[in-house]
């Protein structure tokens, strides 16, 4: 054992016997798609089996007394082992709290429901796609809007204020190192633990809710090249309701990114130093039966702007749109199936139709 | 013989099918909930046990309306009560080598000394109705309810998730229905069983 390590594990087990109360969690998912037509895409995966992908994650909630709590929690996936949630959360009031770390950016409400366990399709809505995503290089989309889990060191403020006995208005204030890149974000550069300029980050988002309903806005921005003089923006709203058998949930997304105006080999002459990406989804959940959720969904998003230099996409609008069928299936409360199948279509480029189906087993405790 | 059996246990009020499906069937498939042949009260007894391990899904009016379920439902009694009598001769040989124990098990058949549960009163059984209903709709907004009830193992452990998920942005759980979770959750862990004052169970969960 390294010096560190021994130090962390006395700390915990100093604190499990003064009576803290300690919660375990964790995730396990393994999941594989087909792409129909000739040299279909292909994904990062960390089994070098093409298009299967796994995840896992395992977690620590340390619950010390007075308000305060402790969490951990580490997932390994396409890009090695990473700290998703390391913070210490103090609880005052209800309307004020703080939590301090590495935080889950509140951008969004799929940002919350990141873990596999927690949502029910086999991919993730374009909008927070990663590398699930058809064409997602950096020569053809480069990814969604905030790619899930979207991860960053910070402080952040939270709270709840009563609006009556049914309905609440939920905040969340964040102060974080914000997103990384030159000409467009590198999300893998992203989460690298130092920051690479010197302008914080803001996030927020504002949740009116009741018990089957919620309606929400959210937002962040910062610099994000080296020099601090390239911005992103996002702003995004959601809203969710529960019918009985039925749970809807639609989110619209959109960032506005600076290009990089000293930067050559753009197709066409840059006017305009920025693009603009928009992204959304709706989807119900249908649950049939104890165990068994039809999902139906629609997602999108599109990209208006000058390509960056050497990409695939050649006009300045160019988007792609998902229609998926999906079946979510628990075996019990601990192992889930989840199986779908989507058709892609493109527009404003040269990729074609495809057909995708997939399957994932998903492992949670 | 086979068909009335059926008949039976499809006669039982779908509710309680739905009780017992949601609640017993959490942990483990029916191949173990119904490999036992027990009476009422052994029933209750074992019931109990398992609301030990997970006090949150199973409330304590459950553990009487599931044994009866199992007795005059699905006719888990033992072989020498009539209605398992009439089945195929090889099948009374089964049940009764089920009803003995010999069958693998790490859970002790509960014993005639083991207490017996006491039925919850009127506002017991409604606060335990209300509590666990709110549950199931505000707990299952973010993720599915199966990593939950398995972790509201202790009262201080579920006090502190329901206080840290309420505060979660867009949680949609008020103050008021906290104070109706915590009721419940108070509801199902403190009240002193008859005679046990160790929980039955614990020592054998498997942790
Ligand atoms: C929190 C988890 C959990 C829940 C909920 C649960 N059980 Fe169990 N049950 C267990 C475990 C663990 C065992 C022992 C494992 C085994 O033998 O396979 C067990 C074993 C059993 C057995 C076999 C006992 C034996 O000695 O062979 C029966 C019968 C049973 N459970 C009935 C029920 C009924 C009826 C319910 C619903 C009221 C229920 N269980 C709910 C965890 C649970
Ligand atoms: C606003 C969404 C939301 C609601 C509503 C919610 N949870 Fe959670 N819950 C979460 C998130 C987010 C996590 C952590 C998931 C992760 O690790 O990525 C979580 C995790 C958990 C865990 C695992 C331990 C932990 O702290 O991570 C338990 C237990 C839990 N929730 C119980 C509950 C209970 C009980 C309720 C109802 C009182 C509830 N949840 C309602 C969002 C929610």
């Amino acid at each position: 054992m390294t010096p560190r390590l021994v130090v962390l594990t006395s700390l915990l087990v100093s604190t499990v016997s003064h009576g803290a109360d300690v919660i375990l969690a964790g995730s396990a998912s393994l999941d594989y798609r087909l792409v129909s037509g000739a040299a279909p895409p292909t994904n990062p995966s960390p089994l070098g089996i093409n298009g299967m992908t796994f995840e896992l994650a395992q977690k620590v909630v340390v619950d010390v007394g007075h308000g305060v709590s402790f969490t951990v929690k580490a997932c390994g996936g396409c890009h090695g082992l990473e700290v998703d949630q390391g913070f210490g959360e103090l609880h005052v009031r209800r309307f004020f709290n703080v939590r301090a770390g590495r935080l889950n950016v509140p951008v969004g409400e799929f940002t919350v429901r990141h873990d596999p366990t927690n949502f029910s399709t086999p991919s993730k809505p374009l909008p927070f796609a990663m590398g699930d995503m058809l064409q997602y290089g950096r020569s053809a989309f480069n990814l969604g809007i905030v790619p899930a889990p979207a991860v960053d060191n910070g402080v952040e403020v939270f709270g709840s204020l009563g609006l009556g006995k049914r309905v609440s208005l939920d905040y969340t204030v964040s102060l974080i190192k914000g997103l990384a890149g030159d000409n467009d974000l590198d999300f893998a550069r992203s989460r690298v633990w130092v920051d690479n300029n010197r302008t914080p980050a803001v996030a927020a988002r504002v949740v009116l809710t009741g018990p089957d309903w919620s309606f929400g806005a959210s937002g962040t921005a910062g610099a994000y090249d080296a020099k601090d003089s390239l911005w992103y923006a996002i702003a995004g709203v959601e809203a969710y309701a529960r019918l009985g058998i039925v749970t809807l949930r639609a989110e619209a997304l959109a960032r506005r990114t600076d290009l990089d105006a000293t930067a050559t080999g753009y197709p066409f002459q840059l006017i305009d130093a920025w693009f603009l990406k928009a992204g959304w989804y709706a989807q119900a959940d249908v649950q049939l039966h104890r165990l068994v959720t039809l999902v139906l969904r629609s997602d999108g998003l599109h990209r208006f702007g000058m390509p960056l230099p050497d990409s695939e996409l050649t006009t300045a609008s160019a988007g792609v749109q998902r229609q998926t069928v999906a079946a979510f299936v628990r075996a019990n409360d601990f192992v889930a199936f989840k199986a779908d199948y989507e058709l892609w279509t493109f527009t404003g480029t040269t990729f074609p139709l495809r057909h995708v189906g997939r399957v994932a087993l998903v492992l949670g405790y | 013989m086979l068909a009335l059996l059926v008949t039976l246990s499809l006669a039982a009020p779908p509710s309680t099918r739905l009780l017992y499906e949601q609640k017993c069937l959490y942990c483990h498939s029916e191949e173990v909930s119904e490999r036992v042949r027990l009476t009422e009260p052994q029933w209750r007894r074992l019931i109990e046990q398992m609301r030990q391990r997970a006090p949150v899904l199973i409330t304590r009016g459950d553990v009487f309306t599931l044994s009866r379920y199992m007795v005059n439902g699905l006719k888990l009694v033992p072989a020498q009560k009539p209605v398992v009598a009439v089945t195929k001769p090889d099948s009374l040989g089964a049940d009764l080598r089920l009803a003995d124990a010999g069958v693998p098990r790490d859970v002790p058949l509960p014993t005639p000394i083991d207490p017996l549960p006491e039925e919850p009163n009127a506002d017991e059984l409604a606060l335990a109705e209300e509590g666990f209903a709110l549950m199931q709709t505000r707990c299952s907004r973010c993720h599915t309810l199966g990593r939950v009830y398995g972790k509201l193992d202790t009262l201080e452990r579920s006090l502190n998730v329901i206080e840290r998920m309420s505060l979660k942005t867009g949680s949609g759980i008020t103050e008021d229905d906290l104070r109706v979770l915590e009721a419940y959750l108070r509801s199902q862990f403190e009240r002193p069983l008859q005679s046990a004052a160790e929980p039955v169970g614990r020592a054998t969960s498997p942790r």
